[in-house]
């Protein structure tokens, strides 16, 4: 074994960095990699970026915040155009007169929609066609009122109304339906019947 | 100022210090970098793709206008005269209501789908919020159902002048959208098409038809037109107008009706099978301005 003589290791020891001159060389790279990437992306944000983040217009290299800009301008102008093109199509639209027109037309046709409905009344309950009697049918103000009872189910003729009240809810073009108030009362010819006034609401 | 650079390199402290601020500023910058490379992906590229057919839109739009412009003013004119002077007069004509409502009744009644009418109730006028005012109509009939279809159709056509005006919006749409993707220029004639008289076209629909056919030929437009023709009040205005009832309104000169607003119809059974009880609630309409 060697024997370090005692001045070289004094020596050493007199030679060794203290604890603030460690973390003195410690943190001055990490100084100058922040420093250094700081800059960089600094130079990066106003020269590299604007450069690989510019969309051609036309032909002219434009900041995607004017393009986007532009391309609201374009679809402003196509709506203001549509508008003027079906001004010009259909003169009277925004007169009182096109006013009443559009009313009517949107009105929905009292007599397919009586006609729908007995099709779902036929069909909702395969096992009992029969099952549900229209009575009467009106319409006023986007509203259908319809009237009817339901027979020839004995004891579930509540049931069978609240599952017909369901199958009328998602026909198309149907706002809301409100519930009717659930009856159930006893005939000497029908039996148990439930009689019902549905109202419809149109969207 | 050499001395300032050899304080800051020679004290820790402040070296942490300058690296820890240099830091937290680079990492925000990085995600701002990040940011508007993401926002250049999903946003201006997509902007980008659509902006040729957008400008290609604008561009055609604006050849219509011009194009519509030409007719345009000329036709607004006379179809303003004919709603101001027949549809909504500024002096309700109940009695030709009255007697329009009498020659449907006539004349569905001789084809056997009409039956008994009661007596007109005529109710006292309403002022209404647009410069309009209105006459309550009430009646009831017996009907089959092609009656009733009948009697509801010629109630929806009362009031209504041109072709464009028995089409929904969403019918005239449709029909707009395809004539643009065939051919923009064709507008003037489908303008020509929806400024054409109803009863006119009804009574003999082929030569207006075969017209606006010859000008767009396209399957598009060809189907879109089917539809709009067919299932549309187009359809019910062709099958009344074509029998006894064209030539009846004709001969009276009922044509254009006065306008009526229907305010509520019930439909209830009558006392044969196909046959119904039909109520009707209509407002006549007349301006007063």
């Amino acid at each position: 074994m060697t024997n370090i003589p005692a001045a070289i290791t004094g020596k050493l020891r007199a030679e060794m960095p203290g604890p603030r001159e460690v973390l003195r060389r410690v943190l001055f790279p990490f100084a100058l990699f922040s420093v250094v990437l700081l800059m960089l992306f600094v130079l990066s944000w106003y020269l590299l970026l604007p450069r690989f983040t510019r969309v051609e217009l036309h032909g002219v290299p434009q900041d995607p915040t004017r393009l986007q800009t532009y391309v609201e301008g374009v679809q402003a102008e196509t709506k203001k155009m549509e508008e003027k093109r079906l001004a010009l199509i259909l003169p009277l639209d925004h007169s009182p007169y096109g006013v009443l027109v559009q009313e009517k037309m949107s009105q929905p046709s009292l007599l397919s929609f009586h006609e729908q409905l007995k099709n779902v009344a036929r069909t909702f309950l395969p096992e009992q066609s029969q099952a549900v009697m229209l009575q009467s049918i009106s319409w006023e103000r986007d509203t259908v009122v319809v009237t009817g009872d339901v027979r020839n189910v004995g004891l579930q003729s509540m049931a069978v109304l609240a599952q017909f009240v369901s199958a009328v809810r998602v026909m198309p073009g149907i706002e809301r339906v409100d519930f009717p108030s659930f009856t159930r009362e006893r005939d000497e010819t029908i039996g148990f019947h439930s009689p019902f006034t549905i109202r419809i609401h149109f969207s | 100022m050499m001395r300032s650079f050899r304080s800051i390199f020679g004290s820790p402290l402040a070296l942490g210090f300058v690296g820890v601020l240099s830091l937290s500023l680079a990492v925000p910058l990085l995600t701002a970098h990040i940011q508007e490379v993401k926002a250049v992906r999903e946003t201006a590229l997509p902007l980008l793709a659509a902006l040729p057919s957008l400008e290609r839109r604008l561009a055609l739009l604006k050849e219509q206008v011009e194009v519509t412009e030409l007719q345009a003013a000329l036709k607004t004119g006379s179809q303003l005269e004919r709603v101001r002077v027949s549809v909504l007069p500024q002096e309700a004509d109940v009695p030709r209501a009255l007697a329009t409502l009498e020659l449907l009744r006539s004349t569905l009644e001789s084809q056997g789908v009409v039956g008994s009418l009661s007596p007109i109730e005529v109710g006292r006028e309403q002022a209404r919020s647009d410069g309009l005012a209105a006459v309550p109509l009430n009646f009831q009939l017996s009907a089959r159902t092609d009656g009733v279809r009948r009697v509801l159709a010629f109630v929806r056509l009362a009031g209504l002048v041109t072709v464009g005006d028995a089409l929904t919006t969403a019918e005239k749409n449709a029909l707009i959208r395809a004539t643009e993707e065939e051919n923009p220029a064709g507008i003037v004639m489908l303008e020509q098409f929806f400024s054409t008289d109803l009863f006119r076209y009804a009574e003999e629909p082929r030569p207006v038809e075969e017209q606006l056919k010859r000008s767009l030929q396209s399957e598009g437009f060809l189907s879109a037109f089917r539809l709009a023709t067919e299932t549309s009040l187009l359809k019910d205005a062709k099958e009344l107008f074509q029998g006894p009832m064209g030539p009846a309104v004709s001969r009276a000169r009922l044509w254009p009706m006065e306008f009526l607003a229907i305010d509520r119809v019930e439909l209830k059974p009558g006392s044969s099978p196909d046959w119904y009880r039909l109520t009707l609630s209509l407002s006549l309409i007349r301006r007063t301005s």
